[in-house]
Formats: structure tokens, C-alpha cells, sequence
């Protein structure tokens, strides 16, 4: 179980990178803004705070142990 | 402001001291001096890692980059952080794995055992070298430019850098890695604290949010849009730059050595979010800081942007601590790299502990001479030198990986991570083409390194399983 949810967390990381620098990335794209801040800020941020918490969630589903320490 | 500086500096220098009394032991082997027993928890590990990774790079390079390149400064290196962290997961399990199995000393000496060849740890050893020490020097070259600024006719530029080589010299030979990794917890509690509130002054000063990013969208409205005023943030170059800081706990040892000794994979793991989180924190003050400069000086020089923004605009117990803060950040990621490099040193001597120990001690001390009078010679393109440096040592991660990953890794991309690095190297050089088919040199390479990395990789793996098979 902890093995599909850590592939189902590593598709989700390729899908968000590689769509972000598709889609959301784009060159002279300044709105939609939120409040005042322009796309690309607004969306980078978001994109970074996800790929964090995708960190999170890999770290609790990751998979595998470490039998004795280094 | 002289007062201030004063109490936070005692301040500071005695945190450190007692740093290194507390990490100094008489009776310590080497493995002790250089990876600080192997037994690091995941607060420490975060500190230590986010403290090496942030740096004048960060605290005067990116405000200048959001201020001179716009709103893209944060894909160049927020998302690209984030995305790094997530491979700290699997990576930091993989690496610690292998290393068990084959012991660690320094990535060099580990890439030596994997590959069973000499010239693999020569290799990571003279890519370390070639690309940490200009990345050393920069801090160095930051620190200098910033306090010659404030203090014009205090004592000159490389006075600045030679006080900040030594301090580091000074507790890092006493305390060895421990004392490192509690120095650079106290200097990215610092950091953090004093980025946020010359943040929020900065963003203050400018007006607020709003009305300092309509004032910017009146005077450069490109900067609040890729690829910024100068064309710089194009696709290639933001991928490229996310491949090479992605790959920095693969190819930069200070990191490799971290996620080592760290005492379990739960720290490695919690130190990866944390990391995560400490990037965003940091480097969102850094936009205000942009910002305020975008308004305010938009046409000016980096150094007097920097210590107009930092200090003189800001209120002296403040402007105090920038200095402090600054000289923090600097030193943390500066005695960071120059140890690794001794480590890297160490992993590949065969002679005695207590030799290799002494002689590890002396590299220490020549690298830090090196890097001093490289810091003499450099530009002030910060974030730049910095992006070379991750870019160059990048060129060496399939043997890295490799290592971590096969039981007898493919020498085949010795070959190749040879010929990458030597291009890239010529690259800069000028004695080579700098990039080709309209990309940038790292894009390019990258271009050609990941895709034939990959088909060695996977044919090594069947042909292994088959041999096994067989």
C-alpha cells in the first residue's frame, strides 16, 4: 500500500514540475493576478508550497527502511 | 549603529566559540573530526543543510536578481529548491544504503569503492575542487563587497575577506564538523530572522504589496513577467537551472556528507520537508527586498543598491544585524565547502588516521589561502558564479548515481562525466563553443548527458540481470 501511494506522490511530482514549466510558465504572461501580484508569482509560489508537501507526504510514504544505521 | 554592532557581533563570536568548545575533544579519531561521529538529528541536519545551501548568495544575490530580473527570480530558484528537497527522499535512502554497505569517508573515496577505480574519486575530487572553490570565494567576494560599502574606509576589500577566512579557519580546525554544523544552526536561525525583517521594512518602504508593485509595473512592467526585462528566465535557462540545483546533494559533497551522517533516514526525511519549507521562507523576503530596490534604486550599481537597502535605509539595531546576519549567512556556507573539500581529500588518503587527519587539516588551510586570493579576482555577478558552480559539479552526478544505485556501476560514464566536465570546463575557458543548437552550454549539455546516462543505466541493468541470470 505504502508502495503505491509513494508512486501515485512521484507521478504527481513529475506531473506538477513538468506541467508548471508547460503551462504555467509561460513568457510574458502577467495575469490573472491575485490582489496584485502577477501569474507567475502567484502560481510559482503555489507550485513551490505543493512540491513541499509532496515532500511531506513522500516522507511519510516512502516505501522502504533502513535496516542498521550508517 | 557602531554600539549595536558591537553587542551582536560579541554576541555571534561567543555563540561560536561555545560551539566549538562544545564539539572539541582531544582524544577524537578522524571520522569524528570530519563527519562529526555519524550521529546528527534531524533539527541540526535541517539547520546545518538549509544553512549551507542559503548564503550571500541568497541574502544579496537574489534581492539583486528580483530587482535587476523580476518576478522569475523565483522559479530560478524557489521552485527549483523545492524540487530538490522531494529528491533528498529517495536519494538520501539509496546513498545511505550504499554507504553502509561500502563505508563513507567523503563522496570521492565512496565513488572510488563503488566503481573500484582510482580515477572515479580523482574525478568528483578535481570537479569539487574546480567548481566549489570559485563558489567559495564568491561568499567571500559577496561579504567584501558588502562591508567595503558600508565601511569605506574601515580596512579594504580583501581585509574583510581575510577576517572572515580566518574566523572560519579558526573554529572549524578546533571543532571539526560538529562545530560547523552548530555554527551553521545559529547562523540560519539568524539568517532567517533578520532576511524577514529587513523584509518587511524594505516592503514597507516601498509602499506595500500593492502599491509598490503598481509603481514597478509603471516604470519596468517586465519584471513582474518571464523572461524579465533582460531576456534572461527563458525556458531553457529556468530547466537548466532547476537539472543543476536539483542534482546539488548529488554533486556538491557538503550536502552528499550530510544526508551520511545523519543519525536515521526518519532525520534525512524530516529534514527534507523542513529544508523545503526553510527555502520559501527565505527567499520570499528576499522578492520585498527586489522590490523595494525595482522602486526605489533601479538604476544604481549592485553594491550601493545592497547597502543603501540593507543598512543605510535601515534602522541602526537593524542595519546591525543585516551586517551580522550577512557576515552569518557568508561564513556558514563558506567553512561548509572548504571542509568538504577536505573531506573529499581525506576519503581518498590511505595512510594513517592520525596522518591523514594532519594533512586533512593542512588541505583545509591551503584551500582557504586559494580561496582568498581567488575571492581578490572576481566579479560581482553573485547568483551567476554561483549557478556555474552548481551547473559544473552537476556534470559528474550519473557517476554519483551510478555509484549509489548499481553493485558494479558502468565505468562507461566515467567516460562520459569526463568529457562533460572537461567541455564544460573549455566552455568557460572560452576555448570551446559556449553552448550550441541556440542553448546555453549547461542546457546543451544536459541535453546530451541525461538522455545517454539514461541508456547506459538501463542497458547496464538488464545486461547485469542477465549475467546474474545466467
Amino acid at each position: 500500500m505504502k508502495s503505491k501511494i509513494w508512486n501515485i506522490i512521484v507521478l504527481a511530482v513529475l506531473i506538477v514540475s513538468v506541467g508548471s514549466f508547460l503551462f504555467l510558465f509561460v513568457e510574458n504572461k502577467v495575469t490573472p493576478k491575485l490582489g496584485s501580484v502577477p501569474f507567475v508569482f502567484w502560481t510559482g509560489l503555489l507550485v513551490a508550497i505543493l512540491l513541499v508537501g509532496l515532500t511531506y507526504l513522500g516522507s511519510v510514504f516512502f516505501p522502504h527502511d533502513e535496516s542498521k544505521k550508517v | 549603529m557602531t554600539g549595536w554592532l558591537i553587542f551582536f557581533f560579541t554576541l555571534f563570536l561567543a555563540s561560536l566559540g561555545f560551539a566549538s568548545y562544545k564539539s572539541y575533544s582531544k582524544n577524537r579519531s578522524s571520522d569524528d573530526f570530519m563527519l562529526g561521529g555519524s550521529n546528527i538529528g534531524s533539527v541540526l541536519g535541517f539547520l546545518t543543510f538549509s544553512a549551507a545551501l542559503f548564503s550571500a548568495f541568497t541574502f544579496m544575490g537574489m534581492p539583486d536578481f528580483f530587482r535587476t530580473h523580476g518576478v522569475g527570480a523565483w522559479i530560478f530558484l524557489a521552485v527549483s529548491d523545492a524540487l530538490m528537497v522531494f529528491m533528498l527522499i529517495w536519494f538520501g535512502y539509496a546513498l545511505r544504503k550504499k554507504a553502509s554497505q561500502v563505508g563513507y569517508k567523503g563522496v570521492a573515496g565512496f565513488v572510488q569503492s563503488c566503481f573500484q577505480n582510482k580515477w572515479a574519486g580523482y574525478l568528483v575530487f578535481i570537479s569539487s575542487f574546480l567548481f566549489l572553490i570559485p563558489y567559495v570565494a564568491i561568499q567571500v567576494r559577496g561579504i567584501s563587497i558588502f562591508l567595503s560599502a558600508a565601511f569605506p574606509d574601515l580596512i579594504p576589500d580583501w581585509g574583510w575577506s581575510a577576517v572572515l577566512v580566518v574566523l572560519m579557519l579558526i573554529y572549524s580546525e578546533i571543532g571539526g564538523l560538529k562545530a560547523i554544523m552548530y555554527s551553521d544552526a545559529i547562523q540560519g536561525v539568524i539568517m532567517l530572522a533578520v532576511i524577514w525583517i529587513i523584509g518587511l521594512t524594505c516592503l514597507s518602504m516601498a509602499g506595500g504589496l500593492e502599491a509598490g508593485l503598481a509603481k514597478v509595473e509603471e516604470s519596468n512592467a517586465a519584471l513582474l513577467s518571464l523572461p524579465g526585462p533582460k531576456g534572461l528566465f527563458s525556458s531553457p535557462f529556468l530547466i537548466a537551472s532547476a537539472i543543476a540545483i536539483v542534482l546539488i546533494p548529488v554533486s556538491q559533497p557538503q550536502f552528499t556528507t550530510r544526508l551520511v551522517v545523519l543519525k536515521s533516514l526518519k532525520s534525512v526525511h524530516k529534514m527534507a520537508y523542513a529544508v523545503g519549507i526553510f527555502a520559501i521562507l527565505v527567499i520570499l523576503p528576499t522578492a520585498f527586498i527586489g522590490l523595494y530596490g525595482a522602486v526605489k534604486y533601479p538604476d544604481v550599481p549592485t553594491a550601493e543598491f545592497l547597502s543603501a537597502a540593507l543598512l543605510f535605509d535601515q534602522a541602526s539595531p537593524v542595519a546591525a544585524l543585516a551586517v551580522v546576519g550577512l557576515f552569518a549567512a557568508c561564513l556558514s556556507t563558506t567553512n561548509a565547502q572548504i571542509f568538504a573539500l577536505g573531506t573529499e581529500l581525506r576519503s581518498l588518503l590511505s595512510g594513517s588516521d592520525k596522518g591523514n587527519m594532519r594533512i586533512t587539516q593542512l588541505a583545509i588551510l591551503v584551500f582557504s589561502l586559494i580561496v582568498l586570493g581567488f575571492s581578490t579576482i572576481m566579479s560581482d555577478e553573485l547568483v551567476m558564479l554561483a549557478r556555474v558552480s552548481f551547473a559544473g559539479t552537476s556534470m559528474i552526478a550519473p557517476v554519483v548515481l551510478a555509484a549509489v544505485i548499481f553493485k558494479n556501476p558502468p565505468k562507461s560514464l566515467l567516460i562520459l562525466s569526463g568529457l562533460a566536465l572537461t567541455y564544460f570546463v573549455l566552455s568557460l575557458l572560452g576555448l570551446v563553443p559556449a553552448g550550441f543548437a541556440g542553448l546555453q552550454t549547461d542546457a546543451a549539455m544536459y541535453c546530451i548527458l541525461i538522455p545517454v546516462s539514461a541508456v547506459i543505466m538501463i542497458a547496464h541493468h538488464f545486461t547485469q540481470k542477465n549475467t546474474h541470470e545466467a
